[in-house]
């Protein structure tokens, strides 16, 4: 018998230290660099950290798996405005409201995808959207939410640093999570699920499992962003926030984590760079995903993660031998 | 029971509405299993250039029967040629591509003719009568519009005729061979691509002749009620059956009506979360719709 | 008792009977056939079995207990493998992994462990891979572990998926047309390997085919439908002589080969 080679063999301490590192990377930055930065150029960085986290975790549930999930904003909405109800109505700590944000909005996950996921996609899309739009209406006509005017007073204390610590704990749940057992029977999920089934994997657990874990980053990211401009509002989650988010996912490539991480970056930056066409941005997002969709459907990465574009070798499933015949 | 009449009469002119946008769905489900996302935003499309026709021929300032016809043929032929313009440039690259493609696709045009929209016509336009408008009061506090009365019989007579050709012509049995499958279809020489381009034109004209009934009812149009009357109407067509030409009827009915009670009795606030709350729940005990045929996966 | 037994079993789509009143009766460690003019009902027969499709008529024994209504994902996991008419890889992930797939059932860690990369996700890991490898090296196909299941050549992503269902140890194998696009060098292989499979993992098969060669050289028994109805049952011999197949096969694009 073979001995086991590959990543399990490794160990995972050298991925602790890099990850403690990184860690501590983001509190010097945050201690030594913040103050002397720009807070426009800040506000900017913070932004993407926060973009970041919601796109992780549809790029988790769409790129994937596979699943049609059309209103992440809505469980950014119950993350941002789970976490304002714990931060107002208690003293706990802000960033453990963020967590618990992260949490409201699994459940929502849960409570969405456990009888949508054993159908067929297409119902998962729809139900998506309309959770999106009923999860607003609910807001709006819930004085204790602040309603269609928004809530306000919530302390400011997203910084750099708690959101990139927050960024890093989500990108490492997430690429472990794809880099373990679970993360291949995501993509077989996506590739074939009837073989799967066939195999004795409960693919509906799967789907769910995927699903929940993108919630929980989605409400994450809302949290952090209930606590940035002292108020939230309704119309922060619409719809429109849902394509963004897909858009940075689709842009990217299906089946890639750091591509829609980029993706995302850059498409939270640029609006500021063209803000004077502003009004052009969703014209510009849409052509945008149609022509990628005709010409380059597999996104900026296609499919690949940026290290795999150092590598000589190329990554393991996406070898070009050839179809032989 | 006056009040409840007067809600049926209303919820049934709301459901008729989105009865015929439906239909335009629950076609392009049936022939593509795509979620046309953008039918909406041709319905909104249709609704502005009924106005901007109705003022070039100036039928806005001399209301007649021949001038409305002429104004909804021009709005049913413009949806229709988007409709299919839209087909062949977007759609029909992805067809075989992965459905996740084609939908996203579908988005980014939903999303695309939304914002040209916006910039085009600013926010809401008034819609001026094309016809002479009447109402009749039938008892005390029942009141029929001629609004209503043009939104039934206009819905009915499309109706017929959908049937007709659905049922009663060869492109309608191509379409039914074509929707249930597109690739034995092909094999027996149907032109599939025609087909489809066909299906799509249909769709659009009945959007195109829903957005004329409610421009002449409500009197206003705005570039974003393509994405609020679409998004229901395509819950309507779910909850009778995505890819149900019967299915879409009823589910477009029964959404106006259940949206005006709930609206008239409980509260105008839920309107809008009346049809999500269906949605779930139709999908919780009957999947497939209440007249939706159980697709079987070709294993 | 039987390993598998079909009772009256069949089932309705609509006003279409697409399979009628079968009977089938498949001892442990059997090798027996399933064939039939296109459109007879034989993939529809495995997907009642598998569950994919409920029967709306008579029943379906596992190992003596019935298995209707099951779902696909616990027929599976007591005990019933399969391959597809079309072949059904993970294109997008390696051979290696889409062997690996299949021992997540057995993952004893829990989501958390596995992402913490806990002592016990890797000893599961660890143990995967092992056997994913082992079985590999056995089809022959180790040395592509690393590359795409998509890159593979038609004959090794059969071998592949045979392979793949065989890591879920399964106590019967059902094969859809396994031989199909195959010419006859490549049958003759896959009888040897189809028998071998059966030697070496103690699996009972059932196979469809239209192939003559493979289902007359390798099938103990052989039932043959027609229009969802079987209309014989026997040895090859049998079956070759029976006027009623003959004639159900009249017009039918057969491999007519002398096994």
């Amino acid at each position: 018998m073979p001995p086991p080679t590959g990543p399990a063999a490794r160990g995972p301490l050298l991925g602790y230290a890099l990850f403690a590192a990184a860690i501590a990377a983001v509190w010097g930055i945050e201690a030594y660099a913040i103050p002397w930065t720009d807070p426009y150029l800040t506000g900017i960085v913070i932004r993407i950290g926060m973009s970041l986290l919601a796109v992780m975790g549809l790029a988790l549930v769409l790129g994937f798996t596979g699943q049609f999930s059309l209103g992440h904003a809505g469980f950014m909405a119950v993350g941002a405005y789970g976490t304002a109800m714990v931060v107002l109505h208690t003293g706990i700590h802000p960033m453990i409201g963020v967590f618990f944000g992260g949490l409201a909005a699994a459940f929502a996950g849960l409570l969405v995808g456990l009888p949508t996921l054993r159908l067929t996609g297409d119902y998962l899309a729809v139900v998506t959207l309309g959770f999106n739009g009923i999860i607003l209406v609910f807001i709006q006509n819930t004085p204790a939410l602040g309603g269609a005017a928004g809530l306000t007073g919530l302390p400011v204390v997203t910084t750099f640093g708690w959101t990139f610590t927050w960024v890093l704990l989500g990108a490492l749940f997430i690429r472990n999570l794809l880099n373990s057992s679970h993360g291949r029977v995501f993509a077989a999920v996506r590739d074939n699920e009837i073989a799967l089934r066939s195999l004795g994997v409960d693919t509906t657990r799967a789907k769910v499992i995927a699903f929940v874990v993108g919630a929980f980053w989605a409400g994450v990211a809302g949290g952090l962003l209930s606590l940035y401009r002292a108020s939230i509002f309704p119309s922060q989650f619409q719809f429109e926030r849902s394509i963004d988010i897909l858009a940075m996912v689709v842009l990217g490539g299906t089946g890639s984590l750091s591509g829609p991480l980029l993706a995302a970056a850059a498409l939270t930056a640029l609006p500021e760079v063209l803000r004077p066409i502003a009004d052009y941005r969703m014209i510009i997002y849409s052509l945008l995903l149609i022509v990628t969709m005709i010409v380059r459907p597999q996104g900026l990465l296609g499919g690949k993660e940026l290290i795999d574009l150092f590598r000589r070798r190329p990554a393991a499933a996406k070898a070009s031998g050839g179809k032989a015949a | 029971m006056i009040l409840f009449l007067q809600q049926l009469i209303n919820g049934l002119s709301l459901g008729a509405i989105y009865a015929l946008i439906a239909l335009g769905y629950t076609m392009v489900y049936g022939t593509l299993q795509l979620i046309n996302f953008a039918h909406g935003e041709v319905y909104m499309m249709g609704a502005f250039a009924a106005l901007y026709l109705a003022k070039w021929l100036g039928v806005d300032q001399n209301p007649s029967v021949p001038g409305v016809i002429v104004v909804a043929l021009g709005a049913m032929v413009f949806c229709a040629v988007l409709g299919m313009t839209i087909e062949r440039v977007a759609y029909r690259p992805l067809r075989k591509s992965s459905r996740l493609n084609m939908l996203i696709t579908a988005i980014g045009v939903s999303l695309l003719l939304q914002n040209i929209g916006l910039l085009a016509f600013g926010a809401l336009q008034s819609f001026p009568s094309l016809l002479p408008e009447a109402k009749w009061e039938l008892t005390a506090g029942l009141v029929l519009r001629s609004q209503d009365v043009q939104i039934f019989s206009t819905t009915v007579a499309l109706m017929l005729a959908l049937h007709h050709i659905v049922e009663r012509t060869q492109i309608g049995r191509a379409m039914r061979a074509v929707s249930h499958s597109r690739d034995t279809a092909a094999l027996m020489g149907i032109p599939v691509d025609r087909v489809v381009s066909f299906t799509f034109a249909i769709g659009s004209v009945l959007a195109g002749a829903a957005a004329l009934l409610i421009a002449l009812d409500k009197h206003k149009i705005e570039p974003t009620m393509g994405s609020a009357y679409g998004l229901k109407a395509f819950v309507a067509a779910v909850l009778g059956g995505i890819g149900s030409i019967p299915g879409a009827v009823a589910g477009g009915l029964l959404l106006g009506l259940a949206e005006t009670l709930v609206s008239g009795y409980i509260a105008s606030t839920w309107r809008d979360a009346i049809a999500f709350i269906l949605l779930i729940g139709i999908l919780l005990y009957k999947p497939s719709g209440l007249f939706g045929k159980h697709t079987v996966e070709k294993v | 008792m039987s390993l598998l037994e079909l009772k009256k079993a069949g089932i309705r789509f609509g006003g279409l009977r697409a399979v009628a009143d079968l009977d089938l009766v498949l001892p442990a460690g059997a090798l027996y056939g399933l064939i039939g003019p296109n459109g007879a009902g034989k993939t529809t027969i495995f997907n009642l079995i598998t569950g994919i499709y409920v029967p709306t008529e008579g029943d379906i024994l596992f190992q003596g207990a019935s298995i209707v209504g099951a779902g696909p994902t616990r027929i599976a996991a007591a005990g019933i493998g399969r391959t597809f008419q079309n072949i059904r890889l993970f294109a997008g992930l390696s051979v290696l992994d889409n062997v690996k797939v299949a021992f997540h059932r057995h993952l004893h860690a829990t989501l958390f462990e596995s992402v913490l990369r806990a002592p016990r996700y890797l000893a599961d890991e660890a143990r995967a891979d092992a056997e994913a490898r082992q079985l590999l090296d056995t089809f022959g196909l180790l040395h592509m572990a690393e590359l795409g299941a998509d890159s593979l050549p038609y004959g090794l992503r059969r071998r592949l998926e045979i392979a793949r269902a065989l890591a879920t140890k399964p106590k019967l194998l059902l094969l859809d047309e396994p031989a199909a696009g195959m010419n006859p060098s490549e049958a003759e292989e896959l009888m040897h390997l189809i028998r071998w499979v059966r030697e070496t993992f103690g699996v009972t098969i059932l196979l469809i085919e239209h192939h003559m060669a493979v289902v007359m050289g390798i099938c103990e028994r052989i039932t043959v439908l027609d229009h969802g109805a079987r209309i014989a049952e026997g040895t090859p011999a049998e079956i070759r002589k029976d006027p009623v197949v003959i004639e159900a096969y009249l017009g039918a694009d057969v491999h007519a080969e002398h096994a």
